[in-house]
């Protein structure tokens, strides 16, 4: 894919996510004509009904599904490149479990030290998580997917089955429910601008690090005779990925398989694509995706809120299986 | 050093089983003692009606979810293989999804049609998962662990789908069947329980010498005159229904079959003539233990066995997985 190529797609990319973001924002439960979301949004006009409901409710979560789309799918893409792993994902890996599970352990033990401490829980688990996964994982040589992958998915089941019994006992179930459908409908609007911090600082780092992104799927012999240490190369892009993951697991609870998936789809639609422009397709495709998933959970069946994790495991899961059985695919 | 002989253990094995077995009749919330139980006192009857079948239930699914594991391990040739991570347990589970959905719309209900679903399911997840894993007309290892996790996803989410739709008492009943549970056990649940672990260890002990050759791998196994594919398909059958029965009745325990059968490799020579009873049994300790604890330590919050089962062997696991 030459530069102009490129452009073009992020173009287009770019347009097709401002219309889902509209279209996020205009439909829902309640029937609102697109004056009032275009006074509400762009002239803060709170007047009637119809504008606060946008402003209140249905902008924040359309913001926060947006800024988690990207988040998620860069960690997503990011962990396949240092992990080396056509499977490697928070989901699959155990982080995603291990930060939840700290986050309950926070809302069993420690409620009383205040709301926003939860992100500090939430951050040790994914790092505790992810010290843990190295250690069993990497030895000295690196370890293929299918060590990795077996070694998450008991990290998951254990992780799982604690914050479960945990969750039995904890006085705010509610809230710990919630996390569980891992889901935007019961978002608190208070961490909203956190999110969109994390998703600046996201942005940022990607746009520094363009280079660097070239660089993890390069051979480390390469790497070192361009000058860079692979090994610290590695650290920087595994510090992001658990700052991420640490952060939103706290605000959203974990949404599974969307960092294992969208990458894969981009990297079949953009094959041979450098790994510095992928990263920007990929965030761009985030969006997009979670937005109009989001969309469905709210309408494919009527009256009901879909959890957006089963959604995802339903459209996903398949995907997954075909991802494992291509031929030549998998490094498995 | 005296090496203990492995008649010996098994017989350790079986002391200390049934010994498990009396001691759990006195533990619970409800204390019994000694002179109680043989009065028939009206306490004694209700333990009788309520805590034995449970104690029994642990007994048979604890035996049948080790040595399903064993038998996997064996079959696969992989020492961490088990029906859960494969995701035949998930399958017996939507066909129990699938039950609840039926009662919950008033259709029909009915021990037999529980079970058939859950057989039907478990099938239906184990044929999906071997026919991906078969690569150039054998079993692909790799494929065959990483398409079981993918296979447990996709039913799982499938399963989440249908019981958003169940209504409250239903749905309750649903969660506590996920996590593991034999808190309600009944003695009309045994009548299909006990013959299902009957059959399944007579029909793995007649086979434990096929058993022995087919862990030698394929080309030696058929050398020594098995025949390998009909005999795997045999034993993956067997393991396949014997499972799902014991998971439509007690919840999707997973682990016990990944790690006891490795335990027990450790204790006893490599010979299945042994190993089967031997995981049988320390699978039955195991639950019984574990279901002891739920109904005593944790019993104030109602925690299921299957999460105490979880917690106690998956630090077990990375054990295993460094050797």
């Amino acid at each position: 894919m030459n530069n102009k190529q490129f452009f073009v797609a992020v173009l287009i990319l770019i347009v097709v996510a401002i219309t889902s973001f509209v279209v996020a924002i205009t439909l829902g439960a309640a029937d609102i004509s697109i004056t009032n979301v275009i006074d509400a949004v762009v002239f803060h006009k709170t007047d009637n009904l119809d504008q606060s409901i946008i402003i209140q409710t249905r902008l924040p979560r359309v913001i926060s599904v947006a800024c988690s789309g990207l988040l998620l799918a860069v960690s997503g893409y990011l962990t396949q490149l240092v992990t080396r792993n056509d499977l490697g994902d928070p989901s699959l890996l155990g982080t995603n479990a291990g930060s939840y599970f700290m986050v309950v352990v926070f809302f069993a033990f420690f409620a009383h030290l205040g709301n926003q401490y939860v992100f500090a829980f939430s951050l040790f688990g994914a790092i505790l998580t992810s010290v843990f996964l190295i250690i069993l994982a990497f030895g000295k040589e690196s370890a293929g997917s299918f060590k990795i992958i077996i070694v998450g998915t008991v990290i998951n089941s254990f992780f799982m089955a604690i914050t479960n019994i945990l969750a039995i006992n904890t006085q705010q179930l509610a809230r710990v429910n919630m996390y569980n459908a891992g889901g935007f409908s019961g978002i608190d609007t208070q961490y909203v601008p956190v999110l969109i911090g994390l998703t600046i600082i996201t942005a940022l780092f990607i746009v520094t690090h363009l280079r660097r992104i070239n660089l993890l799927s390069l051979d480390d012999g390469l790497v070192k005779s361009l000058g860079f240490n692979p090994d610290l190369n590695r650290l920087r892009f595994l510090i992001m990925i658990v700052l991420i993951q640490g952060i939103s697991v706290a605000i959203t609870g974990p949404v599974f398989y969307i960092g294992l998936i969208i990458p894969h789809i981009c990297k079949s639609i953009f094959k041979g694509t450098k790994a510095s422009m992928q990263v920007i397709l990929i965030s761009l495709i985030g969006i997009i995706a979670l937005l109009l998933l989001d969309l469905g959970t709210r309408f494919i069946i009527q009256g009901v809120e879909i959890p957006i994790n089963i959604l995802l495991g339903v459209l996903v899961g398949p995907l997954l299986i075909y991802v494992i059985n291509r031929k030549g695919g998998s490094n498995a | 050093m005296h090496k203990i002989s492995n008649q010996k253990k098994l017989l350790v094995l079986l002391i200390s089983l049934i010994a498990v077995t009396l001691i759990s009749i006195f533990l619970g919330v409800q204390n019994l003692s000694l002179g109680e139980l043989f009065t028939f006192s009206p306490k004694a009857l209700l333990i009788f009606k309520l805590r034995f079948p449970r104690i029994i239930t642990a007994l048979v699914v604890g035996a049948i979810m080790a040595l399903s594991g064993l038998i996997i391990q064996s079959v696969t040739g992989n020492r961490i293989a088990d029906t859960s991570i494969l995701g035949i347990n998930a399958g017996a589970g939507l066909g129990v999804v699938i039950y609840y959905s039926l009662v919950d719309s008033g259709l029909i209900h009915g021990q037999a049609l529980l079970l058939i679903l859950a057989i039907i399911g478990a099938c239906m997840a184990s044929i999906i998962l071997f026919y991906l894993a078969r690569e150039y007309g054998r079993i692909n290892n790799q494929k065959l662990i990483l398409n079981g996790i993918a296979i447990g996803v996709v039913i799982l989410a499938f399963s989440s789908l249908l019981a958003l739709r169940l209504s409250y008492p239903i749905l309750n009943m649903y969660t506590t069947w996920t996590s593991g549970s034999i808190y309600g056990a009944k003695y009309a649940d045994l009548i299909f329980l006990i013959p299902c672990l009957v059959f399944t260890i007579l029909y793995m002990m007649n086979k434990h010498l096929i058993i022995d050759r087919l862990i030698l791998g394929d080309e030696l196994a058929a050398s020594l005159g098995v025949e390998v594919k009909q005999e795997k398909f045999k034993l993956i059958m067997v393991t396949v229904l014997s499972v799902s029965i014991c998971t439509a009745f007690s919840g999707p325990y997973a682990f016990i079959g990944m790690i006891i059968p490795n335990i027990i490799r450790k204790l006893f020579t490599n010979v299945n003539r042994f190993l089967i009873p031997a995981t049988a049994m320390c699978g039955s300790i195991f639950l019984i233990l574990a279901d002891d604890l739920s109904r005593t330590v944790f019993a104030d919050a109602s925690v299921p066995s299957g999460m105490i089962v979880i917690c106690l062997l998956a630090p077990l696991f990375f054990v295993v997985l460094k050797e």
